[in-house]
């Protein structure tokens, strides 16, 4: 990934715009919001040097912010998927914030002009609409039939899940509303999901979370005798590894500090106190 | 009167639902809940209770059980459930002002403060250094929950008899911090001297309290 960018120098600056030919939703947000729909149960954007984590904003099911390796694809790419039927919306972030791309038909999806290249595709059961933009404006989609998906390997179904579990704890305390010292800033929920989409993107087990407020969010991870900690602040990743004896190791990275954060990212996968992601939540008796 | 804590003292902190779990899993952050203020940032806070005046198991969930029932009492439609304690030695919140690696820290000490009556309430009171970045700040709290959750020891699980009605009990969630649990290893001399020393205490809080009320008169 290139280097001199904001937040933590994992994504790009997307800067998706929408063209509004083909599809029913009017034009980009100002929020900078992606939103791609579609039929079937899985969805799969790939944007080269780019990070893009995805929600399922309808029922508060969570859809997954994972990327997998696609053909010929190049670049950070992510399968999105979700349990529901027919017309399906998803919201995607991009390092410069949120964008939208509207609702596609299931033939022609999107007329995006994009910087860099976006390639997306939305296999159904039974075939698949691929559409690709890339620095020019794209006004075609194909729509070939994709069989078995063999064309490309999905990240496991347990590592997407989870992080679709994180992303919708995430989204939980970014909307809580009746709770103002545990809500959310929103750069600090944008940052969250950039720091979520870099881990599972280098596959890395989801982490737990906790906030200390408004202003921060912690990933955690516990192994046998150490605990994990990246702290997410809008302009801060704080690295603390802790364990009984003492603070083994102390980081902080800004958004200067470019690939930096990447390579550490980068090296989290190999190390060993990072243990298994941790059972889903479920309710209790109350 | 900070002086009057010692550092062989044993605090606990009590678990309370939802307030110290998210989405019903237990939280180690929101256990141990810093406060502070937007204007004072580098001043941070945290409740604890001193086994000066709570010096038995059945006296620290008394006293976990009666914050709950006042929260209860504040916030009806909002149920807070006293899950049990977790154990720390006062050296532990104490020490934080030398642990190497956390040199933001500038002090770090107990002091009691009687809250909603509470004698066994000792606020927990961290100053950072003048110049600790600012935007640092988020990530030294991480650290400072860290370091007194690896001092932990427990937990203690209770169910208060307001509580008999909940199954499962959310203190089945607890989690073990990395110490384990907490063994009373005070001899059995010493804990009869403790608890001799809370009663005399409480006599002489109770003498002085109405000798107040009579001068007031």
């Amino acid at each position: 990934m290139a280097s001199s960018q904001t937040g933590y120098q994992l994504p790009l600056n997307a800067l998706l715009a929408y063209n509004g030919n083909d599809v029913a939703a009017p034009a980009m947000q100002s929020n900078n919001l992606l939103r791609l729909s579609g039929s079937g149960t899985t969805l799969t954007v790939a944007h080269s040097g780019t990070n893009l984590s995805f929600f399922h904003p309808s029922e508060g099911v969570a859809v997954i912010a994972a990327p997998y390796q696609h053909h010929g694809g190049g670049g950070t790419q992510f399968v999105a998927t979700h349990p529901g039927e027919g017309t399906t919306t998803i919201t995607a972030y991009t390092a410069s914030g949120i964008t939208t791309l509207g609702s596609p038909s299931t033939e022609t999806f999107l007329n995006v002009n994009t910087t860099p290249i976006i390639y997306a595709e939305v296999p159904t059961e039974h075939g698949g609409t691929v559409f690709t933009t890339n620095t020019s404006m794209v006004s075609s989609c194909d729509t070939p039939s994709i069989s078995g998906g063999s064309q490309f390997s999905l990240p496991s179904e347990q590592h997407v899940r989870s992080y679709a579990e994180l992303h919708q704890a995430l989204t939980d305390l970014h909307s809580l509303s009746d709770d103002a010292d545990w809500k959310i800033q929103t750069p600090v929920y944008c940052a969250s999901l950039q720091v979520a989409a870099a881990l599972a993107e280098k596959n890395i087990p989801k982490p737990s979370v906790f906030t200390h407020g408004a202003r921060s969010v912690v990933f955690n991870w516990s192994g046998n005798d150490v605990d994990l900690y990246l702290t997410i602040s809008k302009s801060r990743l704080s690295v603390l590894v802790s364990s009984t004896k003492g603070i083994e190791y102390r980081t902080e990275f800004s958004p200067d500090s470019g690939e930096d954060t990447n390579r550490f990212l980068s090296a989290l996968r190999s190390v060993r106190l990072i243990a298994p992601p941790e059972t889903s939540d479920t309710p209790i008796g109350r | 009167m900070s002086a009057a804590i010692s550092s062989d003292d044993n605090l606990f902190r009590g678990a309370h639902h939802p307030v110290a779990f998210q989405r019903n899993v237990f939280r180690r952050a929101k256990f141990m809940k810093l406060y502070w203020d937007a204007n004072t940032p580098r001043l941070i806070e945290a409740s604890f209770v001193w086994d000066r005046y709570a010096p038995t198991q059945a006296l620290v969930h008394a006293y976990g059980c009666r914050v709950s029932s006042r929260r209860n009492r504040r916030r009806p439609n909002d149920r807070d459930v006293y899950c049990g304690a977790y154990h720390l030695k006062v050296s532990h919140v104490r020490g934080l002002e030398a642990t190497v690696g956390l040199p933001e820290v500038a002090t770090s000490d107990l002091v009691p403060q009687i809250e909603d009556n509470e004698v066994a309430h000792v606020n927990c009171v961290i100053r950072l250094r003048d110049d600790a970045d600012e935007d640092s700040i988020e990530g030294v709290k991480t650290v400072i929950v860290a370091r007194l959750w690896n001092g932990c020891r427990g937990p203690l699980t209770h169910t208060c008899h307001m509580d008999t009605d909940l199954v499962p009990h959310p203190s089945n969630r607890l989690e073990t911090p990395p110490l384990g649990m907490y063994l009373d290893d005070r001899s059995v001399a010493l804990r009869a001297w403790c608890l001799a020393r809370y009663w005399l205490l409480m006599l002489a809080r109770k003498v002085q309290s109405r000798y107040r009320a009579e001068s007031s008169l």
